[in-house]
């Protein structure tokens, strides 16, 4: 059966193809009015998780991104025909061009910061929460308080740990922020990925972005920082739609 | 894709993780029973030795603060 393999959502209805290097695939517009998809013809095998499927749909939405605004579409997202595209841009069309309108000329930017996850821990003597276990450790000699301190004790790391993300990503994040048009970020996702932030930004401002994590970089000497983009905006776009029946 | 790799190894094993970071579960969702989705999956990279799952199990969100 001979499906598409849909990679973005474009503000463009003139017909185009290219061709993506990695794995060769041939990319056209399945065009509907202003609107159109980025596709490929496909087997299913395009969206099984193997490196060279995962480069290869990053290859087509850097190429993409050169051109139009793109809505990216979630990995792995297979059309059974053509006429299955028309009908989700006949329902889903206005809720794209805004959100194509909302996102032109702009292009997402992640940045991860590093820390060493056992230099923190051990820096817990030094803390409050320390020091507060150090208070709890002169008073009551109850089975529940011990019960209640032990606990404490148990939880401190992680809580010392929260506690100075929480910090050091408010000095780093907000700067980054305030330079973006819009910004998201998570803290601790592992326990050495103390932040992970993706900022909209537009084209234009990408430069004084990088510049400015520059100079934060240079205030972090212990941390180690990733920066990674232009990306298409994945962490801004969230739309669900729904096609024929669920 | 700039910062303080070790070897070039290691920068492609980071490019990797980078990509799927951002494109797995991420951006337009389409459902409908004319729509093949690939659902969160575990994948274990011979090749790259490394494993690699969907993130919310690779990267457990243990805070998020959204602005």
């Amino acid at each position: 059966m001979v499906m598409l393999y849909l990679y973005a959502i474009i503000d463009s209805g003139e017909p185009f193809w290219f061709t993506e290097q990695i794995c060769s695939r041939k990319i056209f517009n399945l065009t509907a009015g202003d609107l159109g998809l980025a596709v490929s013809r496909a087997d299913g095998r395009e969206s099984e998780l193997r490196p060279e499927n995962i480069l290869a749909h990053n290859a087509v939405m850097e190429q993409l991104m050169e051109r139009f605004s793109v809505l990216p579409v979630r990995y792995g997202t297979l059309l059974n025909q053509e006429s299955t595209g028309q009908e989700l841009i006949q329902q889903h069309g206005d809720q794209f061009r805004w959100q194509l309108h909302r996102l032109r000329g702009k292009v997402e930017m992640g940045v991860k910061v590093l820390w060493n996850i056992n230099k923190v821990q051990s820096e817990l003597l030094d803390s409050e929460i320390s020091r507060d276990l150090i208070l709890q450790q002169l008073g009551s000699s109850f089975p529940g308080h011990r019960y209640l301190r032990r606990k404490y004790l148990e939880q401190a790391p992680e809580m010392h740990s929260l506690q100075l993300a929480k910090q050091v990503a408010s000095g780093l994040h907000k700067p980054l922020a305030l330079k973006s048009v819009a910004a998201v970020q998570e803290l601790l996702r592992t326990p050495n990925l103390m932040l992970s932030g993706a900022y909209l930004l537009t084209r234009e401002s990408v430069g004084a972005f990088r510049e400015e994590l520059e100079r934060l970089r240079k205030c972090y000497p212990d941390y180690r920082f990733l920066l990674s983009g232009p990306w298409p905006p994945y962490h801004f776009v969230k739309i669900t739609c729904l096609v024929g029946s669920e | 894709m700039a910062g303080i790799f070790n070897t070039m190894a290691e920068y492609k094993d980071v490019t990797l993780l980078e990509v799927l970071d951002h494109v797995l579960d991420k951006g337009v969702v389409i459902k409908g029973e004319v729509i093949i989705s690939v659902a969160d999956v575990d994948l274990i990279y011979v090749g790259l030795q490394l494993l690699v799952a969907s993130p919310d199990k690779v990267f457990p969100a243990l805070y998020h603060a959204p602005d």
